[in-house]
């Protein structure tokens, strides 16, 4: 029987083809298929396909063999190639793998930060669902919302799938053995439900089965039962009412926002409350998932107005989604904008790094066209001269990948510190991460091995031998455009890194308007409330201390809002201000200044029914003569008594308001403020909690002071703040080490010209100059590019703040001088060196 | 001149001697016949490469057949150089053997 077809597979010639080392492949081939159909023929086709695959098989053992033992031998020599490549540029190789890997170290580093910021509030199952309820009012969005509008949504539109109102306070919870300030967040029950707090014990269906119950923290059982099972337990709230702990949850992970230590039912503000449209709340609510957010808002954005009858006021309802709290502020801004400025920085620092790296590697690889001359005499092919720089571009890249690695678990643990993040490295989703950080890698390694290995193996032997190839390269356009680039960027860098110090040391410094220094805070409970005249009397006969006030806000954020009405106010001219409720003494204990008017007195009774506000009230209300006008607040008349000098009642991101100051204790004290003497900070606290133990026996001591308090406002701030100086501080190195790179080797490559120009009679000074102007005017180019584009950006970050420090030039010219400099000093020293050196020894060089 | 190794004076002496066209497939049949051990492909290319690369053998392509898949035989022959050789290696071998008429150890 003859088969029709007495070949070999197609697949087994590929096979055989590839393992085939022959300098006629195809004469070889032949004989195979020959005998191959020879065998078919007379044995039979299955007896041809074991022959050739015996055939296959036999031949791969020494393929291998010879294969590795060829390669190993050309990849030890490229090594020793690249290892004296290293050492005879030493300086160039140092900084370019010091300088990749630093920007990758930075680059990962930056990347954990952003990865964790974006991470807040992601792990809820519903997390995609959930909305806060926000409202819009007097122009301004806000996160507090009336209690009722979440029953009041969910009733109304079907596709409201659950609701909780949500409202943090601090309480004070004891057991028998131990008393501890806690942050307790009153909720409904559907919050175990909408969101993913996982239960240890109890379950989310029963979470509170009376009012007296409570969840408590893995943290809070802890503190307060130890090992023992806390479940059923009793705890005694504010020294009077006993829960029963009904579930214990894990601990609140750090990327939420909702922070508690306890979670009560939010029944137990009565029924009463929760009903009414007073404007105290958060509110959270889990919509169906196919409703459109947009239009839900449309539909839902009256209902304040339908419902809460009290007022004309005009208040807008609306939604946010829920994984956007964290980074998004309602009116704008937010850690979103350190997001994009982080991402934006590290994206520059891997782009200079890498930059640096091509830049640096071309230029050395210019200088290597002769060994590719030689090697292309002695008979490399053009693959190999491709395989052996890209080769050892990839190998320097893995190094400084590696050393980047190393960086990074160095340097964790600072930047956890200064970051306040639980940062880990890997972390968990390394893959995506590792894989894009792998592509920069080749791509890094592709490019700057790309010249020598792509350009110059192009050419015949001889003329690169010439070494024509290699005067020009310097001359490259390419060459001119990466070297303004790269001082564009590092000049826009310095100035951005400028103006952020500037900006933050502006706020730190800023004048509140008031002393914030030693000034002592207390937290008023009910024993202090009742009795203050006397607590006051009696902490002033102390010597240590300076003076007592009481007020319901603390003057670094005063949060309280109602409207007001004043003598002459238009119809139309409706506002609601801050105000805090002070007693006499309040203006002088923290030394605010009075423009208009007098303080309140002690001694007159009217003075309880009187207004001081501060200057952007009086500018508000286009008062000419403010004091004496009639004013009121909840219904009650006054008159304005006096104008206080502007201070900050606000963190420094936010402007001034208007503020009333009223002693009217319809709002209760909730701090008492003293001004302590500096030298006698110790004693005085010693004599204060003293005086505190004679007048509340029951509640622990708890004191803080002023200062840290404002501090305390700013520490997120503070942080993220320092974080940007450093990693632009890193930046900025990294581009002028590249600066300083590039400087000195372009100079290196003119030691010929140097040595000509000095036999032929020029002067030191001369020829420095003349070689040196070229790449001085790139330098000026550079500026002129970059001054707008970092203005422009500079402008735009400033824009978030609401107190800025002024733009100044002096800082664009110190990052023009800076950038010259750095130039001045590589590319000097090198020509420098050059021009002194014997002109004979110049003119041997390259 | 130059010794061969013994793969490759048989070589020589097949393509010299044999009628049959001088290309692998019928050298290596030619050659397992006349010494009756088992040659592979890669054995008998080996010869022949260095062969030619000695200047002993020269090739050109010839004809192909459907057999072969289409690819050309590659038709190997003696150059002057390699038949002096061969004359040198005769020589040489009847020197040796000349006064041995018998082998067997003593």
């Amino acid at each position: 029987m003859r088969r029709k077809n007495n070949k070999p597979s197609s697949f087994e010639k590929t096979v055989l083809r590839l393992l085939l080392n022959h300098k006629h492949p195809e004469t070889i081939m032949g004989d195979f298929e020959e005998i191959f159909h020879d065998i078919a023929r007379k044995k039979g086709f299955f007896r041809a396909k074991v022959w050739i695959w015996i055939q296959i098989l036999l031949s791969v053992p020494s393929f291998v063999k010879n294969s590795l033992f060829w390669s190993l031998e050309m990849i030890t020599h490229h090594i020793k190639i690249a290892a004296r490549v290293f050492k005879k540029h030493k300086v160039f190789s140092f900084l370019n793998l010091f300088g990749l890997s630093v920007g990758m170290a930075c680059c990962i580093l930056i990347m954990l930060w952003v990865q964790d910021e974006l991470s807040y509030d992601k792990f809820h199952k519903n997390a995609e669902n959930i909305y806060k309820i926000i409202m819009r009012f007097d122009g301004k969005w806000s996160s507090e919302t009336p209690w009722a509008i979440a029953p009041a949504l969910k009733n109304e539109f079907p596709e409201v799938r659950a609701f909780t109102r949500y409202r943090t306070t601090t309480l004070q919870i004891a057991n028998e053995k131990t008393q501890y300030y806690e942050t307790a967040a009153m909720v409904d029950e559907d919050f175990f439900k909408m969101f993913t707090f996982p239960f240890l014990q109890g379950d989310t269906f029963s979470a509170f089965p009376t009012l007296a119950s409570g969840v408590i923290t893995e943290r809070t059982a802890e503190k307060y039962f130890g090992r023992e099972n806390a479940v059923g337990k009793t705890l005694t709230v504010n020294g009077q009412f006993p829960i029963s702990v009904t579930g214990i949850i894990r601990n609140v992970p750090e990327n939420s926002h909702l922070s508690f230590d306890i979670l009560l039912p939010v029944q137990i503000l009565g029924e009463e409350r929760l009903n009414s449209w007073a404007v105290e709340s958060n509110s959270f609510i889990q919509l169906d998932k196919q409703t459109s957010p947009g239009l839900f808002q449309d539909k839902i954005s009256g209902i304040i107005m339908k419902y809460d009858k009290r007022t004309d006021e005009e208040k807008i309802a609306g939604i946010q989604p829920f994984s956007r709290i964290h980074l998004y502020s309602l009116n704008g801004g937010g850690p979103i904008i350190y997001v994009i400025l982080f991402s934006v920085i590290a994206f520059f620092i891997l782009l200079l790094a890498c930059i640096n790296f091509i830049n640096l590697s071309t230029a050395r690889g210019s200088t290597r066209a002769q060994e590719v001359g030689i090697r292309k005499v002695v008979g490399a092919k053009r693959f190999q001269i491709i395989k052996q720089f890209l080769g050892e571009s990839s190998l320097f890249s893995i190094m400084a990948f590696l050393m980047a690695i190393v960086l990074v678990f160095l340097f964790l643990p600072l930047f956890r510190d200064v970051s306040q993040k639980n940062l880990t490295f890997p972390p968990e989703n390394f893959l995506f991460f590792g894989v894009g950080l792998a592509t920069v890698l080749f791509l890094t390694a592709m490019i700057s091995g790309g010249y020598p290995a792509l350009y110059l193996s192009r050419f015949h032997p001889v003329k690169v031998l010439k070494g024509s190839l290699s005067a020009d390269a310097s001359k490259h356009a390419l060459r001119k455009i990466l070297i303004v680039f790269h001082f564009t960027v590092t000049i826009c860098l310095v100035i951005s890194t400028l103006m952020v110090i500037k900006q933050l040391h502006f706020v730190r410094n800023k004048d509140l308007g008031f002393n914030r220094q030693q000034i002592v805070t207390l937290p008023v409970n009910d024993a202090i409330n009742s009795r203050y005249p006397s607590f006051k009397a009696e902490l002033l006969t102390l010597n240590s201390i300076v003076n007592v006030t009481a007020a319901s806000n603390s003057p670094v954020y005063v949060s309280n809002y109602n409207p007001v009405y004043w003598e002459g106010r238009g119809p139309d001219q409706y506002k609601a201000m801050r105000f805090a409720t002070v007693d006499e003494d309040y203006i002088n204990t923290f030394e605010m200044e009075i423009i208009h008017g007098r303080n309140f007195s002690a001694d007159l009774t009217s003075d309880r029914q009187n207004y001081i506000v501060n200057e952007e009230a009086v500018k508000f209300m286009g008062l000419e003569k403010p004091v004496g006008k009639m004013f009121s607040i909840w219904e009650n008349e006054g008159e304005i008594i006096g104008v206080i000098k502007n201070f900050h009642l606000k963190p420094l991101q936010q402007e001034i308001e208007p503020l009333v100051l009223t002693q009217n204790r319809e709002w209760a004290f909730r701090y008492v403020f003293i001004r302590v003497k500096s030298d006698y900070v110790q004693t005085a606290l010693s004599e204060i909690e003293d005086t505190w133990k004679h007048f509340a026996p029951d509640y622990p001591f708890r004191y803080s002071f002023l200062d840290e308090k404002f501090e305390s406002y700013y520490t997120s701030e503070q942080r993220t703040g320092r974080l940007l100086k450093y990693f632009s501080f890193i930046a900025m190195i990294i581009s002028c080490l590249g600066i300083f790179g590039l400087s000195a080797f372009m100079a290196e490559r003119k030691t010929k010209e140097i040595g000509v120009r000095k036999v032929l009679g020029a002067s030191i000074i001369n020829v420095v100059y003349i070689v040196s102007k070229e790449f001085f005017l790139l330098i000026g180019l550079a500026n002129i590019v970059s001054w707008p584009i970092s203005y422009i950006f500079v402008r735009r970050m400033l824009n978030h703040y609401a107190y800025r420090t002024d733009i100044s030039l002096w800082i664009f010219f110190l990052a023009g001088i800076l950038a010259y400099a750095m130039a001045v000093c590589a590319f000097s020293f090198y020509a420098l060196r050059a021009a002194r050196t014997d002109p004979a020894y110049a003119l041997r060089y390259e | 001149m130059k010794y061969l190794s013994r793969p490759e004076e048989l070589v020589l002496l097949t393509i010299w001697k044999m009628k049959e066209e001088p290309y692998g497939v019928n050298i290596r049949k030619y050659i397992i016949q006349m010494t009756g051990k088992y040659w592979s492909i890669g054995a008998i290319y080996i010869p022949l490469d260095r062969l030619e690369n000695k200047g002993f053998l020269s090739s050109h392509l010839a004809e192909y057949t459907s057999e072969r898949g289409g690819k050309s035989k590659r038709y190997y022959e003696l150059t002057k150089e390699g038949l002096k050789q061969l004359e040198e290696i005769r020589k040489i071998y009847q020197v040796f053997w000349k006064d041995l008429p018998e082998l067997s150890l003593k």
